[in-house]
This record gives structure tokens, C-alpha cells and sequence, in this order.
């Protein structure tokens, strides 16, 4: 099983949103980093074959997507980063719609939802309109209608935007629990989705893959750079001028323990770390910034 | 995945509010003829005006006494009436008579009086004569002065001569002698082209944003990438369309003529068109086959506008845009012949998917004014090129919808 990217472009009027990009995925987690405008959400819509690439192509098992058409769309689940559901609609019917629009028969349709709602979380929701549902919510559901047709290639488009903290648990472990032989592909900017399922991460930007590899094999590019620090609180502003600082955390004593990206001397004190895809990510793109208070 | 489909439409808060707006309407609509009803009355209470389904009860009671074929010899009988009445008030005009005199006993005649001013027009001015100026023996050859009287018409139309001869074979086939049924008032034509001409707006509002506005919110992006997301999407979505369209036109349709057989009666049916609307219409038809034909014309046009629609709602990127684009695309053949008014138009209009329901160009007024297209020695009726092209136009415009849809982003 291999859904290949073969020199893949494609242009806007003024902007190429993807650059020749070439990539052959395998089955097992995928992580799909970059920052807005990188051109992961291009690739994606390519991939599900909404979108024609302006040059190259991209098979499934050695068999152009194009050639597939429908026997492609029935192995694939797609959850875009945004989308509209029918707000008069109720969850299952939605779920039931989508579920005819795959081609399930009525009953592996009721099973398939029954059981989805239960792993997703949407016990009790099956009757309540969409419109009612919080934004989290509506993600699950939007997860869920992916995961209907038990494809064997999933993309998911920013599938933890609007979840909580347990959510994200919940979705990661469930997306690992499913990947098993599967194909799937998660676009997202938030590193810590992917970073301890994803087999292997894609880093995109300005269009082209800028680096590939499984989270350990890319982290170690900043292998020695990364470390921690107990500092004054009032020291902060120089330390950050001084390195690129990932992440802080403020101390009882009034102190603030950062962890930091520094290729030169370190600060007095520090203790070098093991980095994590999350450091080379930040690494690659300083203007993301890192996350306060953990 | 049609039921579906058609929960989904039903269960849209827009398109509950456009139906049930549509029901209420078509009521309405339905009834309106019967409130202009008017007639003068005098009996023992004096002279009064009656108006509704008072008025239609006597009209109808009226006309019941004339009705039958209109033969010579029925001819003669009103004109007979007519010089009679006159002479005895030694008046001029019926507008001169007392009050009262008229509706007594001339205004069962009425329709007469009109078919034989039409009948015995000038050839050479088409004023009309004044019936005391014709004789009852010029009754005897009412159907030749009928003939030649059409001819003239097209002489003085300078309706070209392939339009002639078609019109003449089409006119030669209305009945001899003609018939006349029963009281019914012309206008009630006009409510049902309105009635329907509302369906056709509602069906314009129920499709345009189909499958726009799938596109404007996202929800296309995860249809599309789906086992039936194609041509069985489109096709079942367009067919929940149609149905839900069908569903309202039949309500409507049937309200319509329930109302009006209740409140005209079903006699009225099987007077010909020629004796109720206009002497010198082509169409050889009763106004039960014309109201019939109006209906089922109507309905193609409704399904061709909706499949037109639902091609611009596949092309356009939102519902502004849909909505916007196929409102001007209904409205098109008025604004047409408003602006721009010539023989190519007329091709033109009679080939827009609208056509058929849009008032004043519509099947019935084609009908009614003896609309003709011709090109070189081809000369067809309006009203059926415009039905002909209506039918091509549906599954004409389904393929382009299937096609638009199929091209949407990947155009991007």
C-alpha cells in the first residue's frame, strides 16, 4: 500500500502554493508540519482529489488517482479544516448521509455510526442538531464521518483545532488504535498531536518539504542546542534576546524555568536536553514561537 | 440516499418557510379571479352591483341559458335580441339603455355580441362594426365571414407567408360550428400562468444554492471525496430537487384547478378557446385542453428553469452569486424583449428556460396573441417551440451540471 506524490506543483495566480514535492507514503501515522500558508492544506485537497495538481501526479498503489476515481474515493476519509455540516441536520443524520454517500449499506451504516459515536464521544448526541453542538463537537463529528467507511487512506486537516486537552488525548490514542495498516495523513501546526504517534513527519514551507523523517530522526538535527534553565524573572527579556526560547514555566520562587534553543554558549546554570520534534520544528520556524506556561 | 437527499431538503428552514409560503400563495392566488367578479342587477330590491361568488352564481346562471354551438341561427337570436332591445328604448348603445335593461336581457349574449364584432370587423381598418348596422341574413354565412375575416387579419398583421399558411392549417382544425359551454372569465388564464409562474420562482430559490452553497461552506470538500460523490451525488441531488419541485406544483396545480372547477364549474371545460378568449386564435383547443396544456407546459418550463438553476448553482462559488445569477436568468426573457425587441430576440426568448411562465411572453400569451417564430419558409406556433426547446433544455442542462460540478476546484 503507497500513495505517491510524484512531483507534485501547483501555482496560484501570484503564489506556488506547492513546489515539486515528492513524497511516497506508507502505511503508519504521517505528520503534516508547517506554518499557516505552507501549503499543507493545497497538498491535502490534492491528495483527496479535490484539487488537480498543475503538474505531476499522484497513484495509489502505482495506479494515478485520476485513473481510480471512484474506487479511490471508496478506500478514502477526509476531514478538511474547515467545513459545513446542515445545521438542521441531527448528528445522525448527518452521520446516515454521509454514510449513504460512501456507499454503506443500511446495516454496517447503523453499526459503523453506533460504534463511532462511542469511540468518539457522541453517545447521546445522536438526536441533536448540529447547530447545537459546540465546536468541539462538531470536530468529532466531522472525525467520525471520516472514519465511517473504515478507509484505508485518512487525511485529517487540523482534526484538533477546537478540542480540549482530553479530547486530543482521546483522538490520538483512537487514531493510533486505527492506523494499523492504514495510511494516514494529519496536517496540523500544533507539534505535540503528532509528535509521539506519527511514524514519520513531513515539514513543509513555502510550498516545498523541507525536511522528512520519523520525530527522533529529526530532532536529532538539534541534537546539543536545546536546554533548560532556572532564571529571574526579570532576566527573561535578555535571555530571550539572547536565545530562542520554546518554552517557560514560572517558578513558586518567582523564578521561571525556560527551555531554549542555542547553538552557541550556553547560559550559566543550563542543562542540555534531549529535543523533541516540537524544538526542530520552532527551530525551522522562529516566528511560531513557543508555548507559554507549561 | 434520494430519501436523504430529501430529508435534507425538508428538513432546511428556508425551504420550509418557501413552501409553506407557496401553499398559503397558491390559495390565494387560486381564489383571486373569483373576487373580481362583478355584475349589475335589478329585482325586487332595485338595482344593485353584486360582486365574488355572488355575481359568478349569476353569470353562470346567465350564460347556461345560451349555451350550445354557436351556429347562425344562434346568431341571429342575439343580434335579434339586440336590435329589439335598442329599438324599443330607441337608443343607440347599450350604454344608453335603463338601468337594469342590459343585464336582463342582453348580457347573456354578450359573448356573441363579441365573437361576431370580431367576425365582422373591417378587413381593411379592423374596427369593429356596430351590431345594429348587421343584418340577421348576414348571419347565414357566419363561418365563410369568419374564414376570410382570418385571412385578412394576417393581411393586415403583414405576417409573413410561411406564418400564414401554418396558422391557417392550425385554425382550419378549430371546430365548425364553435361551442360554447358555459360562463368563464378569461382572467382566470392569467392567475393560473401566475400561479405557476410563483412555482417557478420558489423552484428557483429552492435550487439556486444546492450545490453552491455546499461550496461557499465547505461541505462539498468532504461529499466530493466520497464513493457516490460524483455523478450519483449530483444526479441524486438533482432529483430530490425535481421532486420537491413536482410536490409543489402538484399542490399548487391542484388547488388551482379545484378552486376554479368549484367556483366555475367543470361545464365551462369544453367551451372552444375561440369563443371565450379571442375568435381568431389558432390553437384548436377547449378551455379545459388549453388550461390543461398551459399546466403541463408550465411544468416543463418549472423543471427546465430548475435545472437551469441548478447548473448556475454548480457554477457559481456561493449562494450570492447562484441566487443573483439565476434570478436574471429567470427574469431574462422580460428584460429581453423590455430592451431589446426584434425578430432574433424573439428566437432568443422563446429559447430561455423561463420562457413559458414569464407573463407576458409566456405559453398562454403566445397563445392568445398568435405568436409566431419563422425563420425562411419554417413557421411554428410560439407556445410549442418554446415547450419543444424547454424539454431539451432539461436533460441539456443536467449533463452541464454534472460537468461544472465534476470541474469545481479542480479549476482552482
Amino acid at each position: 500500500m503507497e500513495l505517491f506524490i510524484d512531483h507534485v506543483t501547483k501555482q496560484y495566480k501570484d503564489k506556488t502554493a506547492v513546489n515539486d514535492v515528492t513524497l511516497s507514503l506508507t502505511p503508519g501515522i504521517w505528520g503534516l508540519l508547517g506554518a499557516n500558508g505552507a501549503g499543507k492544506t493545497t497538498l491535502m485537497r490534492m491528495i483527496a482529489g479535490i484539487q488537480r495538481p498543475d503538474r505531476g501526479r499522484i497513484c495509489y498503489d502505482a495506479i494515478s488517482i485520476d485513473v481510480l476515481k471512484g474506487a479511490y474515493r471508496s478506500i478514502f476519509g477526509y476531514l478538511p479544516q474547515e467545513f459545513g455540516f446542515y445545521p438542521e441536520f441531527t448528528v445522525l443524520d448527518y452521520l446516515e448521509y454521509m454514510a449513504a454517500l460512501k456507499g454503506l449499506g443500511k446495516p454496517m451504516r447503523s453499526e459503523r455510526i453506533a460504534l463511532l459515536m462511542e469511540q468518539l464521544s457522541l453517545k447521546g448526541l445522536e438526536r441533536k442538531p448540529i447547530r447545537k453542538l459546540s465546536g468541539g463537537m462538531k470536530r468529532r463529528v466531522g472525525i467520525a464521518q471520516a472514519l465511517l467507511n473504515d478507509p484505508e487512506v485518512l487525511l485529517l486537516d487540523e482534526p484538533t483545532s477546537g478540542l480540549d486537552p482530553g479530547e486530543r488525548i482521546r483522538f490520538r490514542n483512537l487514531i493510533s488504535e486505527f492506523a494499523q495498516d492504514r495510511i494516514v495523513l494529519i496536517s496540523t501546526h500544533i507539534v505535540p498531536d503528532v509528535e509521539f504517534i506519527a511514524s514519520n513527519n513531513i515539514i513543509m514551507k513555502q510550498g516545498t518539504v523541507i525536511a522528512e523523517g520519523a520525530s527522533r530522526e529529526l530532532a536529532s538535527a538539534i541534537e546539543g542546542s536545546v536546554y533548560t534553565a532556572v532564571i529571574p524573572a526579570e532576566d527573561l527579556h535578555r535571555v530571550e534576546d539572547r536565545t530562542r526560547v520554546i518554552n517557560l514555566r514560572n517558578l513558586e520562587t518567582g523564578q521561571v524555568e525556560v527551555r531554549y534553543l542555542s547553538e552557541d554558549q550556553p547560559l550559566p546554570g543550563s542543562t542540555p536536553c534531549e529535543p523533541r520534534l516540537e524544538d526542530y520544528y520552532l527551530w525551522l520556524f522562529p516566528e511560531e514561537g513557543g508555548e507559554d506556561g507549561c | 440516499m434520494l430519501r436523504l437527499e430529501l430529508k435534507k431538503l425538508i428538513k432546511t428552514k428556508r425551504i420550509m418557510i418557501i413552501l409553506l409560503f407557496m401553499m398559503v400563495l397558491s390559495v390565494m392566488v387560486s381564489y383571486l379571479p373569483v373576487t373580481y367578479e362583478r355584475c349589475v342587477i335589478s329585482d325586487g330590491e332595485g338595482t344593485r352591483e353584486l360582486t365574488g361568488m355572488a355575481a359568478l352564481k349569476v353569470l353562470r346562471e346567465e350564460d347556461q341559458a345560451v349555451s350550445g354551438e354557436v351556429t347562425p341561427a344562434r346568431m341571429k337570436e342575439a343580434l335579434s335580441a339586440y336590435h329589439t332591445v335598442l329599438h324599443d328604448y330607441g337608443v343607440d348603445s347599450v350604454n344608453d339603455l335603463p338601468e337594469g335593461v342590459y343585464g336582463e336581457q342582453l348580457r347573456r349574449y354578450r359573448r356573441f355580441y363579441h365573437i361576431l364584432r370580431e367576425a365582422y370587423a373591417s378587413s381593411d381598418s379592423g374596427i369593429a362594426p356596430d351590431l345594429l348596422e348587421l343584418t340577421e341574413e348576414e348571419m347565414d354565412h357566419f363561418e365563410q365571414v369568419r374564414a376570410e375575416r382570418f385571412e385578412s387579419l394576417m393581411e393586415q398583421e403583414h405576417r409573413p407567408l410561411a406564418v400564414r399558411l401554418e396558422a391557417r392549417r392550425m385554425y382550419s382544425q378549430s371546430s365548425v360550428p364553435l361551442r360554447y359551454a358555459a360562463y368563464f372569465n378569461p382572467n382566470v388564464l392569467d392567475y393560473e400562468t401566475l400561479v405557476f409562474f410563483l412555482v417557478m420562482i420558489a423552484s428557483v430559490l429552492i435550487a439556486a444554492p444546492i450545490f453552491s452553497l455546499d461550496y461557499e461552506t465547505g461541505a462539498d470538500d468532504i461529499q466530493r471525496c466520497t464513493v457516490h460523490g460524483m455523478e450519483r451525488l449530483v444526479m441524486v441531488r438533482c432529483a430530490a430537487v425535481v421532486l420537491l419541485v413536482s410536490g409543489m406544483y402538484l399542490f399548487a396545480g391542484t388547488v388551482f384547478f379545484g378552486m376554479t372547477q368549484l367556483c366555475y364549474g367543470r361545464e365551462m371545460m369544453n367551451s372552444d378557446i375561440q369563443t371565450v378568449i379571442s375568435l381568431f386564435t389558432c390553437e384548436p383547443w377547449t378551455i379545459g385542453e388549453l388550461m390543461r396544456n398551459i399546466a403541463l407546459a408550465g411544468y416543463v418550463c418549472v423543471i427546465a428553469t430548475t435545472m437551469f438553476t441548478l447548473m448556475i448553482s454548480s457554477l457559481s462559488p456561493s449562494f450570492g452569486s447562484s441566487i443573483g445569477i439565476a434570478l436574471l436568468g429567470m427574469f431574462l426573457p422580460i428584460l429581453l424583449d423590455t430592451f431589446i425587441s426584434s425578430s432574433i430576440t424573439d428566437w432568443l426568448i422563446t429559447l430561455l428556460p423561463s420562457c413559458g411562465l414569464m407573463l407576458q411572453k409566456s405559453f398562454y400569451y403566445a397563445v392568445y396573441t398568435l405568436s409566431f417564430l419563422s425563420a425562411g419558409k419554417i413557421a411554428v406556433a410560439s407556445e410549442r417551440a418554446m415547450t419543444v426547446f424547454e424539454t431539451i433544455g432539461i436533460p441539456l442542462f443536467a449533463m452541464l451540471t454534472l460537468r461544472y460540478y465534476r470541474l469545481h476546484g479542480k479549476r482552482a
